[in-house]
């Protein structure tokens, strides 16, 4: 195959999508990014005060019905299922992909979705009901009677896939599909198979997405309780601190990135330039024990297959926009792995990190941080706030041309992928 | 005993708002003889929807089988649907007894799938004021007949303050089949 | 480089499988092929007053019991996927295997659901605005692992740490169909050179009260019953809805080649998988099965085969109304006038629906079918349905010759999968 196929057969991004607690477009998330702001704010919509800590970057500003959901789905809807619509929304309109252009069951779906909790709420009127004679619950009514307040579309609210099929739903997409689950490792995840069922034909175009959890008591308890929020710093102190060992903890984000992702002749042929390649793609799975994140060896090796699956090498890249999102321990082991693998090229190279404005938005994180990376390439800026380093040079503008996207699982996996630019 | 605190009207109205909240139907197109699922578009999850928001209202149990199921518990299988999945003539008649013209023109060899599309606004309206009519006679909790309505929706004791409390829609169908048939000897 | 990569062979070279027909493959195959079921009244929980009653429990001490890093997860889920994994994993030899980095996992699990007193502990503090975490952790009734229990990669991520594997590590929760995504995922893994070896599939238990109520408050489930036994009864007249079981199948897919040189037995091969979704409704299906349809001539296209290259299809066949009835028409619809000469039946007549273990235990039975030419019974066929008219394979398994095969998962929500499975000679 000569070097011209098979740069057509390369996989190219045509449109993208996201939302997230700076906004509701890439246009209005892009400027408040460079011009220095961040998402984490305090926790609305319930008293977090109670909590280790009380901010998060939450997403605003979204209604199902400006949506154009049909509104009586919306009965199932939360903030996850509209992200997931908006963004996917608007990347097809950026594709330019409508029902003509591509053949609804050409059109492939792949998330990952971040988990959804317990309606606890939404058990009330089962639990009043079950109250007898005094006593303010009584099982045993409950399991006779009392369930059957519970409104019946309450487990369907509870299912991980159900925004899935909204969108598929609402959106006529028949293609190919899978969701996956529930950590930063399963937004890469979806790329990966994105690309994979584009070069094996079985879809024209592809959707990759990525979807945070939402922000509720619940998600915030589980967080807690499972160590992920700062210790010992105010309530009201939440930073993203990443790759500081003082500091162990992240904040929860909101959050959803889409990609359209179609091979390089398709976008040709459908007259849609391409705005960046998608070149490579590395995965390893190595749980360090009691950590909480993958062995520095798993980090490395799926950089390392990233690097070389893009058919280049570790001085080729130009940034790095990394997963750290302040759990020490993962922290530090991608710090180790990107030693290990970029050595002397990785001495003036920029490593970025968006959780520290966006939160930790789990299954969303690297979809963001791959849509954030397409503006960076196509305006040849680094939004600097976004610098690991913490260093404040405001702006930098600088050409990139390839840029490495990291994300782990608390699980152990390790997922690395490269972006270029279009035309590299 | 047949009530009179809650008004046809009534039903219908919070009916059609059950229908808008969970179809987002225009109210305009919802009509007595609008049927939810030709006419509305609606799935079989939106039935449960609108049961339930028609429960939490009135303080009702709606059925939970419709009644050709219970024909079939009580008659015997074939007894509603044939082995062609058809509506049995004696089923029909039955239906018609029952909901009088709220199904439309049923003739014999309906298929039972296109059962479901025969319940209308109508329909369900008047199965809402046949539980509402098992109200019964005294209050259960202290006995006296004094029922009172404040909002035209909830009937309450007007000496206790407790709920209503009505037969649920399964026992309704079964109780009635049991009197039809003592009566008219159909099976 | 890539055409070469897709010509790869995926062959299978392990499974393992508990249900409630048996602790193993082999006994439940052998229960399935003497028309056995293995639904009964639900003993795990009481079901007192709910409308259904019955389910399939898989026998605790066929379970294995927890070592290591399971402990900490006391799920039945995840003892349901070690058991069945075990067994996959030992018939397959995985541990003589080298390059670890090259063998991944990839598991459809759907996690825990808490219990109606773990959710009424939350309720009890939360006043409809905050959550009083201090009250939670001062009680100390509340641990952690209540809230991660939902987490659906621990599967994953456990399966991979303890069987050692630095692969792809794929969490799929695809609902009803996320045990042949998991394995069609995986398949294509190995296909495009991105691993060598992949343990997929899929389990789960959801046999629990808040789990069951779920689907009870949606109707789903049989409610009309002489007999347990009786209930699931796929493409009959009297189908009333689903049975709900519990179960995990295992399968351990491989390079062919690769398979060959370390002289591991093969039982079968992976030819093809495809995908789609409904985009129609939440819970009712397409009335044409289009999505249906599409996930099939996927399977077939993906596999390089036509419809008359078929000669079995193990069926979803879940006994509700809408399903048995959309997956007739889309099976008429893609296979036309030989429709009726392709014999199809349904497992879940004699398991249950384990929802993510489905689309595994599934594929593992028409493997082992096709290896000893045994076409599965769709039992209690008892009442024709005229507009269910193909051959189901009714009431007694088939001896049969067979093969290459289907094997069909539409999940809720409309997500559909098909694999198409072949028979190896070499």
């Amino acid at each position: 195959m000569d070097a011209d196929s098979s740069r057509n057969d390369r996989v190219v991004i045509t449109g993208t999508g996201l939302v997230c607690s700076l906004g509701t477009t890439i246009q209005e998330v892009w400027n408040a990014v460079i011009s220095g702001r961040s998402g984490v704010r305090q926790i609305e919509g319930f008293n977090a005060q109670g909590f280790q800590c009380s901010v998060a970057a939450q997403v605003q500003g979204l209604d199902s019905e400006s949506l154009g959901f049909e509104p009586r789905d919306s009965r199932i809807m939360d903030v996850h299922s509209l992200m997931l619509m908006k963004s996917v929304r608007d990347a097809l309109s950026h594709a330019a992909i409508d029902n003509s252009a591509v053949p609804r069951e050409k059109l492939a779906l792949f998330a990952g979705m971040g988990m959804v909790d317990y309606r606890i709420d939404d058990l009330l009127p089962a639990v009043v009901k079950s109250g007898s004679a005094g006593k303010l619950f009584d099982y045993r009514s409950f399991y006779g009677e009392g369930y059957k307040e519970i409104h019946p579309l309450w487990p369907l609210s509870m299912l991980n896939n159900i925004s899935f099929c909204q969108v598929a739903i609402a959106l006529d997409i028949q293609g190919e599909n899978t969701v996956f689950s529930p950590d930063a490792d399963s937004g890469s995840c979806a790329v990966a198979e994105a690309m994979w069922s584009l070069q094996e034909g079985s879809a024209v175009a592809a959707l990759a997405a990525g979807v945070s959890e939402t922000i509720s008591p619940f998600s915030l308890a589980r967080a807690q309780l499972s160590g992920m929020l700062p210790s010992g710093a105010a309530p009201g102190d939440g930073n993203v601190r990443p790759f500081y060992n003082e500091q162990n903890g992240t904040v929860l984000g909101e959050g959803c990135g889409v990609l359209v992702m179609e091979l390089h002749s398709a976008a040709e042929k459908r007259g849609v330039p391409p705005l960046a390649v998608l070149s490579g793609c590395g995965r390893s799975f190595g749980k360090e024990d009691g950590a909480g994140a993958p062995t520095v060896r798993a980090i490395s090796a799926a950089m390392e297959k990233a690097i070389s699956s893009a058919e280049i090498g570790p001085c080729d890249i130009d940034l790095i926009i990394a997963h750290a999102d302040g759990m020490a321990a993962g922290d530090m082991n991608e710090i180790k792995a990107l030693q290990q693998v970029f050595g002397d090229c990785g001495r003036d190279l920029p490593v970025l990190c968006s959780k520290a404005v966006l939160g930790q938005t789990r299954a969303a994180a690297p979809v963001i941080d791959l849509v954030l990376a397409v503006s960076m390439l196509r305006e040849g800026t680094i939004p600097v706030i976004l610098r690991a380093d913490r260093s404040n040079s405001g702006v930098m503008d600088m050409p990139v041309r390839r840029i490495l996207v990291n994300a782990r699982s608390c699980e152990g996996q390790a997922v690395s992928l490269v972006l270029e630019e279009a035309g590299a | 005993m047949k009530q009179t605190l809650i008004t046809e009207q009534k039903v219908f109205e919070e009916l059609k708002k059950a229908i808008i909240e969970t179809l987002r139907s225009d109210e305009a197109a919802i009509k007595t003889e609008s049927s939810l699922i030709k006419d509305l578009g609606a799935e079989s999850l939106d039935f449960l929807d609108i049961n339930y928001r028609l429960e939490q209202t009135f303080g009702i149990k709606m059925a939970r089988h419709f009644i050709l199921e219970h024909i079939e518990e009580m008659f015997g299988e074939g007894s509603a649907i044939d082995e062609n999945g058809q509506l049995t003539e004696k089923a029909i008649t039955l239906l018609k007894l029952r909901y009088g013209d709220v199904y439309g023109d049923l003739s014999e060899g309906v298929d039972m799938d296109a059962v479901p599309t025969l319940i209308t606004a109508g329909s369900m309206t008047q199965g809402v004021l046949d539980l509402l009519d098992t109200l019964p006679d005294k209050c259960t909790q202290c006995g006296n007949a004094d029922w009172k309505t404040e909002d035209g929706i909830r009937i309450k004791c007007g000496s206790c303050s407790a709920f209503a409390t009505f037969t649920n829609g399964d026992d309704l169908s079964k109780d009635w089949l049991t009197a039809v048939q003592q009566e008219k000897k159909i099976f | 480089m890539l055409k070469e990569i897709a010509k790869r062979r995926v062959v299978i070279t392990g499974a393992g499988l508990v249900t409630p027909l048996g602790r193993n493959c082999g006994e439940t195959f052998d229960k399935a092929a003497q028309g056995c079921s293995g639904i009964d009244y639900i003993t795990a929980f009481d079901t007192a007053g709910l409308p259904c009653r019955i389910g399939g429990q898989v026998d605790d001490s066929w379970l294995e019991g927890h070592e290591g890093a399971w402990q900490r997860f006391p799920s039945r889920g995840l003892r349901l996927l070690r058991t069945a994994a075990r067994e996959a994993v030992g018939s397959a030899g995985l541990a003589e295997i080298q390059r670890r980095e090259r063998i991944g996992c990839a598991i459809g699990f759907h996690g825990d659901n808490p219990s109606v007193p773990d959710l009424l502990l939350l309720h009890r503090h939360f006043d409809g605005n905050a959550l009083d975490m201090h009250r939670i952790a001062a009680e100390g009734t509340y641990p952690a692992t209540n809230f991660l229990a939902r987490k659906p990669d621990v599967a994953v991520s456990l399966m991979a740490t303890s069987l050692d594997c630095g692969g792809p590590a794929l969490s799929v929760t695809s609902a009803c169909a996320a045990g042949s995504q998991a394995i069609g995922e995986a398949f294509r893994m190995i296909r495009n050179g991105s691993a060598d070896v992949m343990v997929a599939g899929g389990g789960d238990s959801q046999l629990n009260f808040v789990g069951f109520i779920g689907f009870v408050l949606i109707k789903a489930l049989s409610s009309k019953y002489r007999e347990p036994q009786k209930a699931s009864r796929p493409f009959d007249r009297k189908r009333n809805g689903f049975v709900m079981s519990e179960g995990a199948g295992i399968v351990v897919l491989e390079d062919h080649d690769h398979a060959r040189a370390r002289g591991a037995r093969i039982m079968g091969e992976v030819l093809g998988y495809g995908a789609s979704a409904d985009a129609y409704r939440i819970t009712d299906t397409h009335p044409k099965g289009l999505g249906a349809c599409i996930a099939i001539r996927a399977a077939l296209d993906d596999a390089d085969l036509a419809p008359d290259d078929i000669q079995y299809i193990n069926a979803h066949g879940t006994s509700t109304t809408q399903n048995d009835l959309t997956e007739t028409l889309a099976v008429k619809e893609v296979f036309g006038t030989s429709a009726k000469q392709i014999p199809l039946s349904s497992n879940k007549s004699m398991i249950g629906h384990t929802i993510g273990g489905a689309g595994a235990i599934e594929a593992i039975l028409t493997l082992v079918g096709m290896e000893r030419s045994i076409m599965l019974p769709t039992i209690n066929q008892e009442f024709r349905d005229p507009k269910c008219d193909l051959d189901y394979v009714p009431n007694e398994a088939r001896l049969q010759a067979h093969e290459r095969a289907l094997s069909n998962s539409f999940g809720f929500g409309g997500q559909n999968a098909c694999l198409c499975l072949g028979r190896y000679h070499g």
